[in-house]
Order: C-alpha cells, then sequence, then structure tokens
C-alpha cells in the first residue's frame, strides 16, 4: 500500500512534529511519502518541525537493521521528490519566480477581483499565506496541482503508474486557518479528478478545530512596528471560519475523500499573538498527537470500511465504575476536562510507548551522553563488550541527543502550553495529565543547565523520575531493591547477557540504542503499573 | 471556561471502561455543524473564508437555498438577503427611472490561468454554452454579479463596491441594505420599492429565477455587440412581462383568513418564529404555556386562528373589537400575544402578554398626522394613495394600548406622541434598573409589569429563553445581564440531553404565588438550587411548583465574561441591550414619548470606568443609538448633587455586583477616580470556592431535613443572616458546585457552627480590606492636595448594591443604613492614614439602594457637553500625580512608564521623591488590616515592576489610571492571584 502524509499549514507543521515523534517512539509505525505544504515558508512551526525531521533522519541513517530496535525508530519517511518536504503552493510566475499577490496572478484583471474579492485579499503580499482567507489560498493551490510541476505531477505519475496497488492519502491540516482550509478541500478535489483508478485511492484527513486562541494586539501597539490588527489572523474568526469551511466541504463535490476526522477540543489555549513567518512558532498541542493517530486509523482500516465518506470524531474513553460512575464523572470539572491517555484510541498503549521513549531520552541525556565522555569508562569491560569503540562514534550519536531534547521539549510544550497573557510566559496547562510534567520540566532544566554530574547510581535513581503519576494513569511504583549489578544500569545479569547477545553485530550506534531502549523498558515496567 | 466546541454524544457506557475510539457521525450537519455558532461576522471576512475563488456566490447560494427551504435562515444569510434585496430593488428600478445600471457579459479574456482555476474551483462544473457571467455596474462602477448556471442562477453583490448615490447603500458598512429597512428610498416612492421586493418575493418565490435572466437575455441577444445596457423604460405596460407588476398599484393587502399576509406591513421582511419562517407575524395568538408543554408550540402560530373581523371586500378593512373569549371555551390555559421585534436580526424575540379570559383587545390601523384612530372602517387603499401612509397598527388590550407594530420606515410622530422624558440607564452584573423622568422632573423606576421577553434560538430552533421583567421592591428590572447569558443560549448551546453537558437545573422562583406559601418561606424572592429535580424548594410543592414552572437553566460559565473580557461573549451583552432598548421604546411609546429623533436623544446610561473604552462606544454606537453616557461613580454623584455643589469634597462609592466604581469630586471636578472589578462578584467567588460557608445552610434543603421544625428553624436563621441578593446571586452562579458539594457530602457536613466559616473568610476580608483601604489611602492624598478647600471634611455617598455583600462578609453594625462596621472604618482609617490628621467624615445613604446610579443619570445638573469625558477617556492625556508631602504635578503616562522601566522618572517637574512602591509599603505597614499581612508575601520592588510592565501593556487601551491603583492592582494579583 502507498502511503502518503500530507501536512498543511502552520497547524498542518504541528502534526508534521507530531508525527516525527510518534514515529520515533514507535506509535505511529508505517512508512509513508511524506511532505509539507506552506505558503508561509519562514513559517517558525515549520522550521522546527524541519529540524525535527533532520535529527530523525539523520538518526535512521545510522540504523542499518530495522528490527532490533522494534518499533523504536522504525517507520522511514519520503519526500515524494527528492529532497522536496516542503512546498510552496504558488503559481509560478517563472522557473525561479512565484507570483506576490493575487492581483499580480489574475493579471491585474480588476473587474473580476473587484466582484470577487475584497480588497486586502486582492492586494496582500503572499509571502506570508493567506492569513485566513481561504478563498485566495484554493487559487494558490489549485494553480499548483497541474501537469508538470512538482510535487504533484509526480505524485501522480507514481500512483497512477501502478494503478492496481492501493494507495491511501491522508491530509492534516487546520479548519479554521487560511492554507489548511484552502487547500486541504482543492487538492482533494483536483487531485480526485487525475487519479485513473478510482477504486484503488482514497483521501482521508484530520481537520483541526481551533485549539488555541490568541489576543490580537491593540492598534496603538502595532502602529509602533508598523503593522495593524488587519495583518493578524482573528481568533474570534476561528470557529466561524471552521463553520463555513466545513459547510463548504459537506455541499461540494467531495473527490475521493473517505475519512474526514474531525480534531477539536472544548477549550483552546491562549498562545502569544503572531503575525506570521518565523514568529509564528506555537507550542506544540496534544490534538496534533489525536491529528496524527487519526492518520494512523485511517491506513489501518480495513479497505471496504473506505467505500463511503464519513466523518468521524474522536469519542473519549473513560473509566466507569463503582463510585465513578459516568455522570458523576462528567459531573465533576477536574475529571471532565482531564486530557488521560485513555481517553485516545489505545491511549494506554501509545502513552507506554511514549513514556519508554521519554526515559530514553532522559537516559541518554543524563546519563550516557556525559558518561561516554569518560576515558574511564570505555575502558570497562562492558563498554567493550556491548559497545565497543568507534573513534566516528562522539559525531554520530551528536544526532541522538539534538532529537531526544527535541523530543522531551516536546512533550513539555504540550503540558506547558498555556500562554500567560499577563507574564508572557507559559503555564502549566492543568488539564494535561499525560505525563508528570514537572518532572520532564525538571529534567529538561537540568538538561539544558548543562547536566548535572551525579554517579551513576544516582544518575539511576534520577531515572525512575515519576513521569507519569496521575490518577487512572499509567502510575509510578517505588521498585524494591532491584538487584541490579555493580553499575545499576541492567536489571540482572540475564538482562546482560541478552543486550550482549543481540548487540553482537551491531554497529556502536544501534548497540548504544538498543541498550538505552531495553534497560529503560525494563525501567518502566518494573516502575510503573497500570 | 466556556465550551468551545459542541460537546459530541458519548456512546452508552458498558462495561467498566470505555476506551477512546473513533467515532462516524450519523448527521454531521444536526449533531456538529450547526451546533457551531457564527458569532458576529462582516462579509467581507465571512466571502474570504470561503475556500472557492466563487466565495461570494457559495454564499448567495446557500442563502437562497436556505430560504426557499424554509426553516432556518442563518443571521448571515438574512444579511446576504438583505444585501441582495438593495440589489434587486436598484436593479428592478432601473427601468423606471433611467438610473444607469448596467450589465455586461463577462469574458474570461484576461490570464488563460484564472480562466482555468475559475471554473475547476466553481462548484460544480462550467459548461460553456448555457453557463455566463455578467458584471452589474452602477454608474460604471461594479456592483456585482449575476451568475447563470446550473449551481446558482441570480445576482450577487460584489466582495467590494462603492455606490454611495444609491440612498440605502450603508457607507460604513460598504454594502446594500433593504432600502425598506433603511427607510431611505432616494427619489423612489416607497410602494415602487416595496412593488419591487414584492416581485422578488412573490413573482419569483425569492430567487429572482432564471426566467428573468431568460428575459433579460433576450435583450442581450437583441443587442448587436453582446454586451448591453438595460434601456431605462419608463413604464413596463406589458403584463405578461415579469418587471411589468413594478408599476401595479398595490391595493390588495388585507386578505380575509389573516391579517397583514403581504409584505408591504412590515417592510417585505420575513420573521423566524419557532424556526419556523413566517410570512409576516405582526400579531398573533397562541395558547401558549399549553403548547408550550405540549411541544407543539408550532402550530400555535397559524395566522388563521386571528379571529379578526375583515370586511366583505378586500379593499376594506374593518377593525373591531374583539373578545378573546371565543378562544378559551376550552381548558386551555391563558393566552399569550406576541408582538415579533422588527429590528433583530438574528435573534428573534417577541414580547410576550398573558391574557386573562375576560380581557378584550382591538386592533387599529394607524396613520401618520391622524394620531387616534377611530375604530371602524377604513379604506385601507387610502394608506398608499393618500399623503398620510399607513404606518402600523395598534394593539389594545382594553384601554391600553401595549404594541404598536409598526411600519419600519418611519417613527410614528403624530402630534399625539409628543411627550418629553428621559431615560437613565443602569445595567449593572447583578442588576438593572431602569430610571425614567418626564417634563414634571421626577424621577422614578421604569418597570415591564407582565412583560417577558422570550428568545428563540435559531440555531436549534427548540430553545426558549424566557425572562419575565417582572417588578420587584424597588422597581428592579429582574433580568440582570448576566442572568441572560446562561448556557443554553449560547450559540453552541443545544439540549441538553445531546451534550450530556452537566447541567443543573436552577429555577429561580419568581413568583411565590398563594400568599399562605409565601409567608411560611424564608427564601422570598430568591433563587433556590434544586439538583438534578430531585427535590424541590423549600416550602413548595411539588404540584405547586410545576404549575408555575418558570424557569431557567443555568450552568453559567460563561458569565464571567459576558459583561467583560470575552470579546465573543460581547455579542450577547449587545443582545441583552437591545432586548431592553425594546421594553423601554415599548414603554416609551405607550407614554406617547416623541421618539422622533431616535431614543438615543433620550437615554443616558452608565458604565464601570473598568469597561474599556472600545466597548463603551461600540454599545453607545451600535446598540443605544449614541446615547450619552458617564461613569457609574461620577452619576453617583450627581444623584447626591452635592459634590459638585459644597465645598466639602465627596467621594462616591458605587460598590456593584462586578465593580467597585470610586470618585473623588471637589467643585464640580473630578480629582480622582479609579474602578475595580472587587465587588459582590468577590464574595460571591469566593464563598463558591468554600462550600462549606454556605453548605452548612443548604443541606437543610434536603428533602429529609426540611421537614424537621427544629432543623428548619436552623436554616432559616442562618439564611436569614445573608442578604437576599447575596445568596441569589451565589447560588445563581455557582449552583452547581453546590449541588455536586451536597451530593458529595451529604449530612456529615452540618455543623450549625459558623466559627469555621468566619475562619474560612479571613482571607477575603484581608482582600476587600487591602483593595478598599489602598484606595481610600490615594484618596486621602489626593484630599491633602487639594488647594484652597476644608479638606478636613469629607462625604462618602454610598451606591449600589454591593455594599450588601460586604454586610455579610464583615457583619453589619448594626443599624439600618450604616456603612458596614469594618469595611466602613477600613475605609476612614486609610483615608486619615493618608491625610495625617484628624478628619471628619459622614457617610450618607440614599433611601433608594441600588437605584443612586440611573436617576443620576437623570440629574439637570449634568452638563453633558462635559461629563463623561473626563481624564480617562483619551489614552494620552496626563494623569494626575500626587506626591507624598501633597505635591501635585502633571505627569504623563510615559513618564511613568519610563519610570517603573527605568526606576528614574524623567520629568522636569515631579519631584525625585517620588516612588508610588514606598508609598505602597508605607501603606502597607500602617494601614488598619496591617497586622493581618504580617506572614504575606509582599512582593517587592522588582517584582512589582515586572507585573506593572504587564499591566501596562495589557490594560494600554483599555483603562486609564493612576500609578497607584496600578502598584496595588499589581499587589493583588501577586498576593491574591486575582487579576482586577
Amino acid at each position: 500500500m502507498n502511503r502518503f502524509v500530507v501536512t498543511i499549514g502552520g497547524t498542518g507543521a504541528k502534526c508534521f512534529e507530531a508525527l516525527v515523534f510518534l514515529s520515533a517512539a514507535g506509535a505511529f509505525n508505517q512508512d509513508v511519502t511524506l511532505f509539507h505544504i506552506d505558503p508561509d515558508k519562514n513559517n517558525g512551526n515549520w522550521i522546527k518541525a524541519y529540524s525535527a525531521l533532520l535529527s530523525f533522519q539523520e538518526i535512521k541513517k545510522q540504523i542499518s537493521r530495522r528490527d532490533i530496535l522494534g518499533r523504536v525508530f522504525n517507520s522511514s519517511f519520503q519526500p515524494p521528490v527528492e529532497g522536496m518536504w516542503v512546498h510552496n503552493p504558488y503559481p509560478r510566475k517563472t522557473d525561479t519566480e512565484n507570483y506576490t499577490s493575487l492581483r499580480e496572478y489574475c493579471g491585474n484583471d480588476d473587474e473580476l477581483l473587484q466582484l470577487l474579492f475584497a480588497e486586502k485579499a486582492r492586494n496582500d503580499d503572499w509571502e506570508i499565506g493567506f492569513k485566513g482567507r481561504a478563498s485566495v489560498g484554493s487559487i494558490a493551490a489549485a494553480a499548483c496541482i497541474k501537469e508538470g510541476l512538482d510535487p504533484w505531477d509526480t505524485i501522480i505519475k507514481r500512483i497512477n503508474s501502478d494503478a492496481t496497488e492501493e494507495t491511501r492519502f491522508f491530509l492534516l491540516g487546520s479548519i479554521f486557518g487560511g492554507s489548511g482550509a484552502s487547500i486541504f478541500p482543492t487538492v482533494a478535489k483536483l487531485l480526485s479528478k487525475r487519479i485513473v483508478n478510482a477504486e484503488k485511492f482514497v483521501i482521508g484527513g484530520s481537520l483541526l478545530f481551533p485549539y488555541f486562541r490568541f489576543e490580537v494586539p491593540t492598534e496603538e501597539s502595532l502602529k509602533a512596528i508598523d503593522r495593524t490588527s488587519e495583518d493578524f489572523a482573528k481568533p474570534g474568526d476561528f470557529l466561524p471560519k471552521a463553520k463555513q469551511h466545513l459547510e463548504y466541504y459537506q455541499k461540494s463535490p467531495q473527490g475521493l475523500f473517505r475519512r474526514i476526522y474531525i480534531v477539536g477540543c472544548d477549550q483552546p489555549r491562549f498562545i502569544p499573538p503572531f503575525y506570521g513567518g518565523k514568529e509564528q512558532m506555537n507550542p506544540s498541542h496534544y490534538l496534533e498527537m489525536v491529528a496524527v493517530m487519526a492518520g494512523k486509523d485511517f491506513f489501518t482500516v480495513a479497505s471496504p470500511e473506505l467505500k463511503k465518506l464519513k466523518y468521524m470524531h474522536l469519542c473519549e474513553g473513560m473509566e466507569v465504575g463503582a463510585g465513578n460512575s459516568a455522570k458523576q464523572r462528567e459531573g465533576d470539572e477536574k475529571i471532565k476536562d482531564a486530557v488521560i491517555w485513555k481517553i485516545f484510541p489505545e491511549g494506554e498503549a501509545i502513552g507506554e510507548k511514549l513514556l519508554v521513549f521519554a526515559t530514553m531520552a532522559y537516559s541518554f541525556l543524563e546519563f550516557w551522553n556525559p558518561l561516554l565522555d569518560s576515558e574511564e569508562f570505555k575502558r570497562t569491560m562492558w563498554f567493550k563488550e556491548l559497545i565497543g569503540d568507534d573513534p566516528q562514534f562522539r559525531e554520530k550519536i551528536a544526532a541522538l541527543g539534538d532529537f531526544f531534547e527535541k523530543y522531551l521539549n516536546w512533550l513539555l510544550e504540550i503540558h506547558y502550553g498555556n500562554y500567560n497573557t499577563i507574564s508572557g510566559g507559559y503555564d502549566f496547562d492543568s488539564n494535561m495529565q499525560l505525563f508528570d510534567a514537572a518532572s520532564i520540566k525538571k529534567l529538561l532544566g537540568e538538561v539544558n543547565a548543562g547536566g548535572v554530574a551525579h554517579d551513576a547510581a544516582t544518575q539511576l535513581n534520577r531515572l525512575k523520575y515519576n513521569l507519569m503519576k496521575n490518577d487512572g494513569n499509567l502510575s509510578y511504583t517505588p521498585r524494591l531493591n532491584a538487584p541490579y549489578d555493580g553499575l545499576f544500569l541492567w536489571k540482572n545479569k540475564d538482562e546482560y547477557e541478552k543486550i550482549k547477545k543481540v548487540n553482537r553485530g551491531l554497529s556502536q550506534f544501534e548497540s548504544l540504542l538498543n541498550i538505552i531502549k531495553t534497560t529503560s523498558e525494563s525501567l518502566v515496567k518494573e516502575n510503573y503499573r497500570y | 471556561m466556556g465550551f468551545f466546541l459542541p460537546k459530541l454524544t458519548q456512546p452508552p457506557v458498558t462495561g467498566n471502561a470505555i476506551t477512546g475510539t473513533w467515532v462516524a457521525f450519523d448527521d454531521i450537519t444536526q449533531d456538529f455543524i450547526g451546533k457551531i455558532g457564527l458569532n458576529e461576522f462582516n462579509m467581507e471576512s465571512i466571502a474570504s473564508f470561503i475556500p472557492n475563488m466563487w466565495s461570494r456566490v457559495v454564499l448567495f447560494q446557500k442563502a437562497q437555498e436556505e430560504y426557499q427551504q424554509g426553516g432556518v435562515i442563518t443571521a448571515q444569510s438574512q444579511f446576504i438577503l438583505g444585501e441582495l434585496k438593495g440589489l434587486l430593488a436598484l436593479i428592478a428600478l432601473r427601468n423606471a427611472y433611467g438610473w444607469d445600471v448596467q450589465m455586461e457579459t463577462y469574458r474570461f479574456s484576461g490570464r488563460k490561468e484564472i480562466n482555468t482555476i475559475a471554473k475547476a474551483l466553481y462548484i460544480s462544473d462550467w459548461n460553456e454554452d448555457n453557463d455566463s457571467l455578467h458584471l452589474i455596474k452602477f454608474d460604471n462602477k461594479i456592483i456585482g454579479g449575476c451568475l447563470n448556471s446550473q449551481y446558482y442562477t441570480g445576482f450577487f453583490t460584489a466582495a467590494l463596491y462603492r455606490v454611495e448615490e444609491v440612498p440605502w447603500f450603508d457607507a460604513k458598512k460598504g454594502i446594500l441594505r433593504c432600502p425598506l429597512e433603511t427607510g431611505k428610498t432616494g427619489e423612489w416612492t416607497l410602494e415602487d420599492i416595496r412593488n419591487a421586493l414584492a416581485l422578488w418575493e412573490r413573482a419569483t418565490s425569492g430567487i429572482l429565477h432564471r426566467s428573468i435572466l431568460s428575459d433579460w437575455r433576450s435583450d442581450i441577444n437583441a443587442s448587436a455587440g453582446g454586451d448591453f445596457k438595460v434601456a431605462a423604460t419608463p413604464l413596463l405596460s406589458l403584463v405578461s412581462h415579469p418587471l411589468a407588476v413594478l408599476t401595479n398599484p398595490i391595493t390588495t393587502n388585507f386578505k380575509a383568513g389573516g391579517i397583514f399576509l403581504q409584505p408591504c406591513d412590515s417592510g417585505g421582511r420575513k420573521v423566524l418564529y419557532y424556526s419556523e419562517e413566517c410570512e409576516i407575524l405582526p400579531i398573533t395568538v397562541a395558547t401558549y404555556q399549553k403548547l408550550r408543554q405540549q411541544g407543539e408550540i408550532k402550530q400555535a402560530f397559524d395566522t388563521d386562528k386571528m379571529a379578526v373581523t375583515v370586511g366583505a371586500g378586500e379593499q376594506k378593512f374593518t377593525s373591531a373589537p374583539y373578545d378573546k373569549r371565543e378562544l378559551l371555551t376550552s381548558d386551555q390555559m391563558s393566552s399569550i400575544y406576541a408582538w415579533p421585534n422588527f429590528k433583530a436580526d438574528d435573534w428573534h424575540d417577541y414580547y410576550l402578554w398573558e391574557l386573562k379570559k375576560n380581557d378584550i383587545f382591538t386592533i387599529q390601523p394607524l396613520f401618520e398626522g391622524e394620531g387616534e384612530v377611530v375604530v371602524g372602517e377604513t379604506n385601507v387603499s387610502r394608506a398608499f394613495s393618500s399623503k398620510k401612509p399607513f404606518l402600523g397598527i395598534s394593539l389594545k388590550l382594553g384601554e391600553r394600548e401595549i404594541g404598536i407594530v409598526e411600519v419600519k420606515y418611519k417613527e410614528i410622530g403624530s402630534a399625539d406622541h409628543g411627550a418629553k422624558f428621559t431615560v437613565g440607564l443602569d445595567f449593572g452584573t447583578t442588576h438593572t434598573f431602569i430610571a425614567i423622568k418626564d417634563e414634571k422632573g421626577e424621577a422614578m423606576g421604569l418597570s415591564f409589569p407582565d412583560r417577558t421577553i422570550a428568545v428563540i434560538n435559531p440555531k436549534s430552533g427548540k430553545e426558549e429563553k424566557f425572562l419575565f421583567m417582572k417588578r420587584d421592591d424597588g422597581d428592579l428590572v429582574y433580568c440582570p445581564v448576566a442572568d441572560f447569558a446562561t448556557y443554553d443560549f449560547m450559540p453552541t448551546g443545544g439540549s441538553r440531553e445531546k451534550k450530556g453537558l452537566p447541567i443543573t437545573t436552577l429555577y429561580k422562583r419568581k413568583v411565590l404565588g398563594p400568599p399562605e406559601k409565601a409567608k411560611d418561606s424564608v427564601l422570598e424572592g430568591v433563587a433556590v438550587v434544586v439538583p438534578d429535580k430531585r427535590f424541590y424548594p423549600y416550602g413548595i410543592s411539588k404540584n405547586y411548583y410545576q404549575e408555575y414552572d418558570v424557569l431557567m437553566e443555568v450552568t453559567n460559565p460563561f458569565v464571567e465574561g459576558i459583561k467583560w473580557s470575552i470579546p465573543r461573549d460581547r455579542h450577547y451583552l449587545l443582545l441583552y441591550l437591545e432586548h431592553l432598548l425594546l421594553l423601554i421604546r415599548a414603554e416609551l411609546r405607550i407614554r406617547r414619548c416623541d421618539l422622533r429623533n431616535g431614543i438615543g436623544n433620550i437615554l443616558r446610561w452608565s458604565y464601570p470606568l473598568a469597561m474599556d473604552v472600545e466597548q463603551r462606544k461600540e454599545i453607545s454606537a451600535r446598540i443605544l443609538g449614541g446615547a450619552l453616557a458617564i461613569s457609574e461613580s461620577e452619576a453617583v454623584s450627581y444623584f447626591y448633587e452635592a459634590p459638585r455643589s459644597a465645598d466639602t469634597p465627596g467621594i462616591a462609592v458605587d460598590i456593584g455586583g462586578g465593580t467597585t466604581d470610586i470618585s473623588l469630586w471637589s467643585r464640580g471636578e473630578v480629582k480622582a477616580q479609579t474602578s475595580v472589578r472587587i465587588a459582590g462578584n468577590v464574595c460571591s467567588k469566593y464563598v463558591a470556592k468554600h462550600p462549606h460557608i454556605l453548605a452548612d445552610n443548604l443541606e437543610h434543603f434536603s428533602k429529609d431535613l426540611r421537614d424537621d421544625d427544629a432543623i428548619s428553624s436552623t436554616v432559616t436563621n442562618l439564611l436569614q443572616r445573608m442578604p437576599e441578593n447575596t445568596l441569589s446571586v451565589i447560588l445563581s452562579r455557582y449552583g452547581e458546585q453546590f449541588a455536586s458539594f451536597l451530593t458529595r457530602y451529604g449530612h456529615t457536613r452540618v455543623s450549625g457552627d459558623l466559627s469555621s466559616v468566619d475562619e474560612t473568610l479571613l482571607p477575603l476580608r484581608q482582600l476587600l480590606e487591602f483593595s478598599y483601604a489602598s484606595i481610600f489611602y490615594y484618596l486621602g492624598l489626593t484630599l491633602k492636595s487639594l488647594d484652597g478647600i476644608d479638606t478636613r471634611r469629607v462625604e462618602i455617598y454610598r451606591a449600589g448594591n454591593g455594599w450588601d455583600h460586604l454586610n455579610w462578609v464583615f457583619g453589619s453594625s448594626g443599624a439600618s443604613g450604616e456603612i458596614p462596621g469594618t469595611v466602613g472604618r477600613v475605609m476612614k482609617d486609610a483615608l486619615v492614614l493618608a491625610f495625617g490628621s484628624p478628619m471628619v467624615i459622614n457617610i450618607r445613604t440614599s433611601e433608594q439602594p441600588k437605584q443612586e446610579v440611573a436617576k443620576g443619570l437623570l440629574s439637570p445638573a449634568i452638563n453633558w457637553d462635559i461629563a463623561g469625558k473626563a481624564m480617562k477617556e483619551n489614552p494620552n492625556s496626563s494623569i494626575a500625580i500626587f506626591g507624598e508631602d501633597g505635591f501635585e504635578e502633571r505627569g504623563s503616562k510615559k513618564s511613568f512608564c519610563d519610570f517603573i522601566a527605568t526606576g528614574t522618572m524623567i520629568t522636569d517637574n515631579v519631584p525625585d521623591s517620588f516612588n508610588q512602591y514606598e508609598k505602597f509599603v508605607s501603606f502597607l505597614q500602617n494601614f488598619h488590616g496591617a497586622a493581618n499581612f504580617q506572614n504575606a508575601e509582599i512582593p517587592s520592588s522588582g517584582q512589582l515592576r515586572d507585573h506593572i510592565q504587564d499591566r501596562i501593556r495589557t490594560t494600554k487601551t483599555k483603562v486609564e489610571e493612576p500609578p497607584f491603583f496600578m502598584v496595588i492592582a499589581t499587589a493583588i494579583k501577586k498576593i491574591w492571584k486575582i487579576d482586577l
């Protein structure tokens, strides 16, 4: 099966980032052709997501055997055209130059423009996106999906070249902005028209409803930076837009759309106001993860299920039982709004994978990374037995450290993404109960501070940070005198031997990852109960 | 926080756990999209939202589809249809008057690519042979398009156009409006326009059908060049031509079996009632209560049931007394008469009168200049041919005129409507008071006895809201804005069952019923929480209760922000005011008030200073007809009159449900003023967060206990300690929490011992002490700096119902009308502390509690040329800064900001000793409640500076306030985590 994942716009970029981390942790385990569409090429969200992707790809290069790490770092991504991870959907004036505004593109045909577009929409500089003007975005998108223009041309040719192979195409974007909302249906519509074997081609997508808001700065303060509120998206418009878009999707031909996942929450978070471009760097949100999980559902659902278009929504799971009935649960605000693993499809399994990966990240950053600088350590027998020396080793693991740090930051943002409009900082979102965010923050604080030089035993104890501890979630059980060997790195001799056996024939990099993964899994299993 | 998206239905629970899963919508439109509200919008934005370059066409297509299908027409579509009517009126009338309206065939002759894309993005395939696009131009400027295709056939307005020559062009919004709504018809007669629109409504079933276009197209074919200009034909006499009807006089506006069925009666507008589009329903009858209970309200609105006698000939209209008893021969309950509000664009509200069986009402036509209309025969066609146009109808109940259905284009303005009134409006968070004053000059409370506002939620078409505008003690309108903003009427509302939301039903018992019951109840006039309908209010039987099943479900996540912080919810504040204004207008009509110059000219309103300027302007301009306004405390000062005339300075203190407004006056000038969002609300919130304060009491509502005399007696005593409105507010806002608390803890929390309550209240008392003391400390400094006035004497003028809350929190000194004990001392002490020497402080209390603001607004002493334009109006103006030594200087806000940023005040004329933080610390060490702060975490100078910078940034254009208040507000945020 050909699988395509296409993320669109600022929100899409956030989903892209979530996809990379979920894949690395093994929670999204699919090989996909992946790329991002963004009219705002300097979008901060995309820069961040792309940076995560590059680290991920760097690590993947070091892994030759996919089976070793289970699902961790197992997924593989490829762009539709070599090197083309991102696509700017602008009509091209020449091979190297795009049109800069709708007006220019329409050949200054004022009458048609006046008839169909308001002034701002006509004349806005396209450089920083469509600013919520989906009607303009639809034109740009339509202009790009035509013969001879990549990546669409290559994609269509590839799909049509083997019309017997099933292809599933998954789009992720916001329904309340400009790019996602306009490109999402346009791509589906125009793509559908050019696919040869419609029986084997289906499109699905996650549409994210408004999940953040911000205060548009006052006109007065904007004057100072030579802007007006017109330059900003308007959070007050998000929901009306979402409604408009969804109504429009409903009424217009849907092409080969078969699954549209509505992803949203009822309590949007505050974020800082942004203008576009690099300024748009929103903190990550759990819904981006949900949107990616929808993609997993889409890729795994049986083909017969995809004969007809269905709009899907997440039906949150809950715990029901004596003293905790659904009714009481709804009546209790604290529980009602809590985001816990149970509310997601396969939530607890995903939670466990992310926990193991968080433990891996921490153990690498706080323990292994400093340790590997130690010459004394490298002289130990077990280092030689399990890892072995490699002069290039230090360079190779740099990407790993980088990626793990990004991952922990991502987790942290999910929990600490509540922008405080007064202080200008971020507050903890008390509804987020996926991880014990305070612990992650503490860990990350230490990592950012350059790590703390602890002895190995202390380090290991610190690994048992109570990453999850909330009610109804994975909870922490202190380990009782676990029989670790001298360095407290593994549970017992058996585990040591097991790692040793697996590591035989692996590269140093792979060996190290295997050690971290195996010990982290063991640690999680020992210390967290379900 | 409120719910942003509609909650989706949970699946049935089976077993012990449900895991999250993806579920398909059964009907996404009904289950999800339909529940999303549009809030406010402007057309430019909405059009650009649609992901199709034909976005405007998409909108017009949708509007017409809704129109044709009947049922709910969204606000957006109503807006579009209004535009369309404006355009159509112009186009249709071009023939008779030769205005330069052109129609040109558009050819995609420009770029080839845009042509391709324009067609690709068309909602269905474009057919070159049959489909066409025309540009509509007026005076050679584009104003719209005309599309002829499978998907949409008809006109649509352009995204951007300016046709200011057209009278009904709204230059502010940049749109054409329905001329009948604007009343602006230019050189055309109203009949012309009305007929033009009647054509649209009648001859074409609501859309400009392709048959009309085909005629136009034959014109196109007739012209040789393709592009064409429609000839200005003086009169279309060909009967077969669809436009011919434009020139026919309409004389058949009334017919048997119904009244006013034709579009002319109300300006051609259609109204929605219970999600049913009604041709026009100026007056109709429903056996309301019963039908509502049976869920058959739709059928009730059948105009055929109007037993109005109509003359034999269609052109005659006989108005005759009508005895409603005919309708009430069965066991139906009393009937409700409805009067639709034609002003409402998106929500449709009606006046409802509940009638008794013997009531008789009459309907009379009204003609301009004729004054009282003689009951009898009237030749209606005259209305449209004489110089005295038909204005509407008057509905009378007995001798009392209870309603006027007016033709929208003109205010009724006969000589009989010449009474002069002024109206003062004080809309508080928890209470609204309206004062009215006639030419004799006596201000009185204006109440709306027996009137109800009913609001139908057009989103669901089912939800109803009833607010009885009932007179209560002190003429209060018992319909505060906070109640108006209940969950069910928010845009995402829906039925309780579907949402599965945690709603606890709160019944507000407005009518206590038989006196023998009322006297048994200690709950006279207060709200009662009834969790899950499992038990009934104290002292009221189940049956009795149901009979008076008035009321509403309240979950109030939205209330907090309704008046203040959440821009989205301000829409509801505006709606509330719109409704209120409607009632005021009705009352004024009854009093034959001259409204010809608009209600804005006779209305005065007040705002708390904490309300930002933009919001204030919006309210005034959009809803209140540009009515003049001053701050609440300023109005209080006018109520007492003394501050502006006497040498003795006065401090007006209006403590309301949501804000405390304070201003210091000397010789008619405001010397200092501020507004803090600490008032009754803080008390309510605090108590709500510490339910045990009340839980002890509320426990006794339990069914098992309420018959126990001993316990009842205890409850009675406890509740009597609390002022009625405090309890009412607390319960209405936080009933859910209480209910949850009670359900969870049961009887065990009944203690009857209030010592723990006192302890719990301590932080609240500290906050209040700190806030009021610091404000008065500042006022003391200001007083000290006044020259030439004997500032050793000062008068404090009390206003507002929040004082009752303080009374309860601190305990009253006992005597009625006295300032609450502790807090009164706090204020006085702080004043003296800052002043530095003994003072004589009088506290004045009016005999009209809660009415001071509204009545103050009507004071003849107000000079409206300068009132309300205090220093806070202009954010760039300088503000008064008072040094500790009484030195007064004018420093700019910028210099204060600089000071905060750098620690150095860079001005030429402000002494170095100026330091607000020092002042704050000095205050903290010395004020009355200082002992309570020994262990409090007092923010450092640096911490305050950071917070103040934030505060300046976030409130930059909202509220101007003296620096010292910034310091204390910041300190309060730091210590109590309360953002003022």
